[in-house]
């Protein structure tokens, strides 16, 4: 194989620029601002589920907030640490990911 | 300002416009390299490198600068190319080597390479003919200009068989070249 032939086909197989480079550029931006858009709506309905489910729940238990908190906290010390960890985590996920 | 800063900015400020210009200057080699995969279907090699694109964006936090930005994305290009082809989506367009031969007899080639557009049509033709290995072996290697150890990280292929897609595809395209342009356009 000679030099020349390497060079034919190097001028041959360059990548010519496209006109409609404009266009594909707007595309992605548009479709990654609709996408960030779509997990910030996500993620508020999340956090406006968990915090109606929390209500709905220490309503039903009809006793006060931090009766509950520390009835919690005295039977299920471990149980609340657990949950506590999960939430950080599930919160610094969604975080990165809605990013 | 080059690539590891403006993915910097894009990870720590969430900077669109740091991303923005990220996507303005590979999005040439990448749709290009998509078009020869796709054997010159511009709109599936436009949605795919959308798709490249978005997917680099969500996963640039685990980019490692161990290999170039842009052999990053031409990997991520490389195996969302292989996704759509096990799809099988488009396999009634790929044309195999035979296919290709018997459509060129048909149709000669009368391209020359002065002009552009034409240029582009002819290497599109050419390339096509070629195996999807071989295809992208020589696309990354003459068209991106990515070195032999670049192709192997983008494609999972060992070293010595990206070399010899490489001897082989250049060898064919030679002879095809040779016989599709008139003497006086060599």
């Amino acid at each position: 194989m000679t030099t020349q032939t390497d060079k034919e086909l190097e001028d041959l197989l360059l990548y010519q620029s496209l006109d409609e480079a404009d266009t594909f550029v707007v595309n992605v931006t548009t479709k990654l601002e609709s996408m960030r858009k779509l997990r910030k709506r996500f993620l508020m309905i999340s956090i406006a589920a968990a915090t109606l489910s929390t209500a709905l729940l220490i309503s039903a238990l009809k006793i006060p907030l931090w009766e509950f908190v520390s009835q919690i906290t005295e039977q299920y010390p471990l149980g609340l640490a657990c949950v506590t960890i999960i939430c950080l985590i599930t919160g610094m996920l969604m975080h990165s990911e809605g990013r | 300002m080059n690539d590891q800063s403006l993915i910097t900015r894009v990870l720590i400020y969430d900077d669109q416009h740091a991303f923005t210009t990220l996507v303005k200057k590979h999005q040439l080699p990448i749709r290009q390299f998509l078009r020869r995969l796709t054997n010159g279907n511009h709109a599936l090699a436009d949605d795919l490198s959308q798709q490249v694109f978005i997917t680099a964006y969500n996963k640039l936090s685990t980019f490692k600068a161990a290999s170039t930005f842009s052999t990053w994305l031409h990997s991520i290009a490389y195996r969302r190319f292989l996704n759509e082809m096990r799809k099988g989506q488009y396999q009634s367009e790929i044309k195999t080597e035979d296919d290709a031969v018997f459509q060129s007899t048909e149709n000669p080639i009368e391209s020359t390479i002065e002009n552009p557009v034409e240029n582009e049509i002819l290497a599109e033709q050419l390339v096509a003919r070629l195996s999807e290995a071989e295809r992208t072996c020589i696309t990354l290697a003459f068209s991106a200009g990515m070195s032999h150890q670049e192709i192997v990280t983008i494609t999972g292929l060992p070293l010595g068989t990206v070399k010899s897609h490489i001897n082989r595809s250049k060898l064919k395209l030679s002879n095809w070249l040779a016989d599709s342009l008139p003497r006086s356009a060599l």
